[in-house]
Parts: structure tokens; C-alpha cells; sequence
């Protein structure tokens, strides 16, 4: 699904990813960990494809119909149309501009670009309250202006909404565990589980094993100044729980 | 270029209406676009010759050579022509020289008394001509919305004063000032120099939606005299323009009457190499004691060359007065766009959400919903070439990688 060879990224002339490598095959979750400052919300704005990352070097590549192709040769919103998400740390706000409307307009350009004909307005009104149900999204949010004005559970519950929506192949969560309440984490990791699928990776970045304990990866990543330097299975998660970064 | 005497630009030359760029009123005014767009279009008075139709409904057209009114309107609104009309609102700094020779033709008054919820429309209508109205509207004891279009298309101008007063009456005035759609590629020549003087007296209110949209070269004043105590007056603009094309909205609320209360929120989208300026006064005189005044503007610039000039202006003469102003101009926040691209959705349709939802508070402010559609439609319709522009634009703005 996504191989990512020795990739390193600038933000205003600092190096912050210095060589990163990873592998994730369809159908795993793979958990990146690790302290302040290493890398691992940077690594979901570039495979996004924000402009305020500067790649140096290295490839991104990612399956597209049986052949990997570099992501880095591609547009952002192109990233999305292939089923690259990412849910964000920090979801923006956008006063103005419909929840709903923009659901539908993002919906739709995935359609579009699938080949697939858009849903009636009857049809996309009905999907969008039942994934609205996975994540115990009030359907007063969805007619409320994207994001604003919502708690910090309610924006990654709408996060969530989104990837249930657009059905993407690969799902980055970016801190999606920060900020929620012990109830919300909850609602939030079966509506992740729930998205979980042969043909679907997801990478979880977090700080706490927590989330983990509600979505159970295959792998455990530990970033450090910008590189991965230690991978392992879930008990790794139980250790850097006890024993922090430093013995890394 | 060979001068023609009767012009209606020699004409303002000749009578020493013509302004001088040093002085501050037209500071920002672009004198040789608008001496190019003007050209030697002839100065064409109020015309006289009015029909009653039944093919228009609550309607009434305007055009050089005939006022068209809807049947419907004929029971509703009284029509006469006025010689000689004078300024209403003395207390004025506002420059309505470009007007002056309107005033010496037969103006049009429409008297409005005792009308419950009346709808109607003013239409200009021109195709390669010129008009020059002077139009006063008279409305007592009366609940009314208004719809006043220009529509005009390539090679016609118009140089208009309208005088409203209102006595009594809540006036909801949409004043929309667009062009033909399949005139706005090919656009040229066109110039709209627009006056108006509003009059708000006792247990009256004033709420305007003034929209801008892609004109050539267009100036606006607006002066709104609050007259009578707890008169108010609400002015919301929104102005979206492109290409090389120049326009000028210069507002003024003149609180006159204790406890008169004003807001003001002008909105502005400039593309491609087009300016835009907002130059708004608020005037309080010493009886017009607990005025609350706000003017805000805000504005987008969405090419490097745009240009926005926002001017406000505070005279406050009373002591207890809550007066606020702010001026806010920028890029659409970058942030947004990224968020709406990363989901797929094309930068030219995000700017475009995005650009839709900064309109989206002046148009809101639009109370009558079949005035608001045709409004919210020809932004729409409009926007779809700024939009298709910008598309082309976009890497030269760097906003994609």
C-alpha cells in the first residue's frame, strides 16, 4: 500500500523527518509514538501534501491500481481522490461554509473522480446521517458551519465522519485520541474499528497507549528526531508506557 | 480623440463638474479609465414617456428613452415627474457633482403611502447608450422592499441619483449592480457613477444590501441622514471584481437625532488587477447624543496585483456616543484552503467555498427571499469566470505544490 524510502523534510530550513523508512501493507494499523518534536505530525502534513513541507529527498510511494506511484508527483487534492486521509490534530474551522455542504462537495469529487455516479440529494442525505450514527455526531452539526463552534470531541468526531464518507484506502490519525474525554475516545476508536478492512491501512499517531487499548495496531513505531528508531508489537507500547522515550 | 461639445464628458468639463484628482473625495478615482470608458457618450436626461404594461409584474424599467411600470404597481405607487428637485440631505460632504446636471431634467418621484409588505423592482435598462436618472422615492406609512438591478451591458453607462425618504416606513433597499452575463468577457467600455441620498425620518428604517459585481468602472455614494430620534440605518455591502476593473463604494451615515443607530459591514473579493475602495463616514452632531455607530470592512485580495483601499472616517461632535470601526484585508485563510483541499475537493472549488462564505453574511442580510435568489444566483453565475481565472492563477500564488 505505502513505502516510504529514506525521506527527509524541511519546515523553513530545519530538518525535522531525516531519513524516514516505512512499509505498510494493506489492511494494518500501524501506531507511531513518540516524543515532542520528532516528526510524527509533520509525517501526516507531507503525505497530505501540505505546501509548508519542503521534501528533500526520498520517495512516497503508494499503490494506485496495482502500481506504486510517488506521491510527492502529486497535488494534494489528487492525494485525497486516491484515498489518502488524514484526520487532523487540530480540524480548522471554516465559518460560512456548510458542514453539510462541504461534505457533499467532497463526496462528490471522490465520486467523480471513482467514475461513479453522484448520489441524489435523498441518498447522500441518508448516508450521511448514518455515518453520522457511527460516530454519535448530533445531526444539528451537520447544518452547523464546518467545525465552528464545536467541542474538541465533536471536531474529531466529525474527523471520523469524514473517513467513513470518503471510504479512503489509507487513513492517517493524527493525535485523534488528544482532547477527548474517556467517552469520546471510546465512540471515536469503534468508529475507527468499524472502518477496519482488508483493504484499508490506517496509521494511528498518538501519545498514549491508551487509544491503543481500543485500537489494537500491528505494528509500533517509535520516532525520534526524525527518524523511526525502534518497531515493535503492541506489548512495545506497555514498555515505552513505564519506561518513556529516554532508554531509546 | 475628436471632442464632441454635447458629450456627456465635455458637458461636465464645460459646467466645472469635473473634479480634480487632489481633491480627497476622488483621491483613488482612476480619471484616464474613466475618461476612456465615458468616451463620447452623449449626456440623455430623464425621458418622459411612460407606458403601463402587463407583461411586467411589480416592475417598473427604465431605460434613455421610456419608463416602463407594471400594471400591478399602478393602483400601488403614485408616479409624477418633479422639476427642478433640490439635495435632501444638506449636512452631506459626499461629492454628487457627476450628478449635478441630472437635477436640471424632469426627475421621476414615486410615492409610496400606506403599503403593507409591497414588493417591487427597479430595472435599468441599456445596451449601447446612456442613462442619466434622477429618481426620488417618497415612501410614508409604508413596509417595503425594493429591489433596485442594473443589469446594463457593454458600451452603455449610466451616471444615476436616486433620493429616497422615508416617514414612518422600514425600507429594505437591494441595490445590485452587475452586467449582462455575456457581456462580462468582452466588457470594455462601461462606467456607472451611482448617488444616493437617504432621508430616514421618524419611526423609519433603513436596510441596504448594496452588491457590486464585476463592473467595468463604477463609483457609488451612499449618504443616509438619520433624521428623527430612534431612526436607524444598516448598510451591508458586498463587491466581488477581476480583470483590470475598478470600483468605489463611499458611504456616509450622518446621525442628526439622539439615539440613531447605524452598521455598516462592507465585504470585498479583488482578482486579477482590479481595485477596490471603501471610503466610509460616519458623522455624529452634537444633539445626537447615545448613537451607536459600527462600520466594519473586510476585504480579500486574491492576486498579488488586487489592490483594496479601505478609508474609515469617525466626526463625532456628542459625548456619549458608542461609535466602533475596523478594517480587516488579507488572503483567504490558507489554512481553510488546505483543509478543504486535503479532502479532495479542487483548489479553484475551494476558494470558491471559501469566497462564497465571506458573501455569504452581506447576502444573508437580504430578508426577501426572491430578491436574495436572484442575487445569490448572479454571484454565482459571476464568480464562476473569477474562479475559472484563479484556477489558471494558482501556482503563480503558490498555494499548490
Amino acid at each position: 500500500m505505502l513505502e516510504i524510502k529514506d525521506l527527509k523534510v524541511n519546515i523553513e530550513d530545519k530538518e525535522v523527518l531525516k531519513g524516514l523508512n516505512l512499509k505498510i501493507n494493506p489492511g494494518e494499523v500501524h501506531a507511531i509514538m513518540g516524543p515532542n518534536g520528532s516528526g510524527k505530525s509533520t509525517f501526516s502534513k507531507v503525505l497530505a501534501g501540505h505546501p509548508d513541507y519542503k521534501v528533500t529527498s526520498g520517495e512516497i510511494n503508494y499503490e494506485i491500481n496495482f502500481k506504486f506511484k510517488n506521491l510527492l508527483e502529486m497535488e494534494a487534492y489528487e492525494r485525497a481522490l486516491e484515498g489518502v486521509f488524514i484526520a487532523y490534530q487540530y480540524p480548522i474551522e471554516i465559518p460560512g461554509v456548510s458542514n453539510y455542504e462541504f461534505l457533499r462537495a467532497s463526496f462528490n469529487a471522490v465520486c467523480k473522480h471513482q467514475g461513479t455516479e453522484e448520489l441524489s440529494d435523498v441518498d447522500f442525505e441518508i448516508l450521511v446521517m448514518k455515518k453520522a450514527k457511527l460516530v454519535e455526531l448530533n445531526p444539528s452539526f451537520l447544518y452547523r458551519s464546518l467545525n465552528e463552534g464545536f467541542s474538541g470531541g465533536e471536531k474529531k468526531r466529525n474527523e471520523i465522519l469524514q473517513m467513513a464518507l470518503l471510504a479512503p484506502r489509507l487513513c492517517i490519525l493524527d493525535e485523534t485520541d488528544s482532547g477527548l474525554d474517556i467517552d469520546s475516545l471510546k465512540i471515536v476508536s469503534e468508529g475507527v474499528n468499524s472502518l477496519r478492512s482488508e483493504d484499508r491501512s490506517i496509521v494511528l499517531i498518538t501519545h498514549y497507549q491508551r487509544l491503543l487499548d481500543y485500537i489494537q495496531p500491528d505494528f509500533i513505531h517509535v520516532f525520534k528526531n526524525g527518524r523511526i528508531v525502534k518497531t515493535g508489537d503492541k506489548s512495545l507500547a506497555l514498555e515505552l508506557e513505564s519506561k518513556g522515550y529516554d532508554w531509546l | 480623440m475628436a471632442v464632441n461639445p454635447t458629450s456627456h464628458l465635455q458637458l461636465l468639463k464645460n459646467n466645472n463638474l469635473w473634479p480634480s484628482k487632489n481633491e480627497e473625495n476622488w483621491k483613488y478615482f482612476d480619471f484616464k479609465k474613466f475618461e476612456t470608458s465615458l468616451g463620447s457618450k452623449e449626456f440623455k436626461p430623464n425621458s418622459s414617456e411612460v407606458i403601463f404594461s402587463s407583461d411586467l409584474s411589480y416592475e417598473i424599467k427604465l431605460s434613455s428613452n421610456k419608463i416602463i411600470i407594471a400594471e400591478n404597481l399602478k393602483r400601488l405607487i403614485e408616479f409624477q415627474f418633479v422639476e427642478s428637485p433640490q439635495y435632501i440631505n444638506l449636512d452631506s460632504k459626499l461629492d454628487f457633482r457627476m450628478t449635478r446636471l441630472n437635477l436640471e431634467s424632469k426627475s421621476l418621484k414615486i410615492e409610496i403611502q400606506n403599503q403593507k409588505d409591497l414588493n417591487f423592482k427597479i430595472s435599468y435598462e441599456a445596451y449601447d447608450d446612456n442613462l442619466n436618472l434622477f429618481i426620488i422615492l417618497d415612501i410614508r406609512n409604508s413596509d417595503v422592499s425594493l429591489l433596485e438591478q442594473d443589469l446594463v451591458g457593454e458600451g452603455c453607462s449610466f451616471t444615476n441619483h436616486l433620493q429616497i425618504k422615508l416617514e414612518n416606513s422600514n425600507l429594505e433597499h437591494i441595490a445590485l449592480f452587475a452586467t449582462r452575463h455575456e457581456h462580462q468577457l468582452a466588457l470594455k467600455e462601461q462606467v456607472k457613477i451611482y448617488n444616493a441620498e437617504i432621508c430616514v425620518g421618524n419611526n423609519s428604517n433603513y436596510n441596504n444590501t448594496t452588491l457590486i459585481v464585476k463592473n467595468r468602472f463604477i463609483r457609488i455614494q451612499q449618504s443616509v441622514a438619520l433624521e428623527s430620534e430612534n431612526a436607524t440605518g444598516y448598510l451591508n455591502a458586498f463587491n466581488i471584481s477581476d480583470g483590470p476593473n475598478f470600483s468605489e463604494l463611499r458611504t456616509e451615515v450622518l446621525h442628526l437625532k439622539p439615539k440613531t443607530e447605524s452598521r455598516q459591514l462592507f465585504k470585498t473579493i479583488a482578482a486579477d488587477s482590479s481595485q477596490s475602495v471603501f471610503n466610509g463616514r460616519i458623522f455624529v452632531n452634537a444633539l445626537a447624543q447615545k448613537t451607536v455607530a459600527s462600520q466594519l470592512c473586510q476585504g480579500i485580495l486574491l492576486h498579488p496585483k488586487a489592490e483594496i483601499n479601505a478609508k474609515p472616517e469617525l466626526e463625532i461632535y456628542a459625548d456619549d456616543v458608542k461609535a466602533a470601526h475596523g478594517a480587516a484585508i488579507g488572503q483567504l485563510g490558507q489554512d481553510q484552503v488546505f483543509y478543504l483541499i486535503s479532502r479532495g475537493i479542487k483548489p479553484e472549488a475551494a476558494y470558491k467555498m471559501l469566497s462564497k462564505a465571506f458573501a455569504g453574511e452581506v447576502l444573508s442580510s437580504i430578508r426577501q427571499k426572491s430578491f436574495r435568489e436572484v442575487c445569490q444566483n448572479i454571484i454565482d453565475l459571476s464568480s464562476e469566470a473569477v474562479f475559472a481565472k484563479l484556477a489558471e492563477d494558482i501556482n503563480m500564488l503558490g498555494h499548490q505544490r
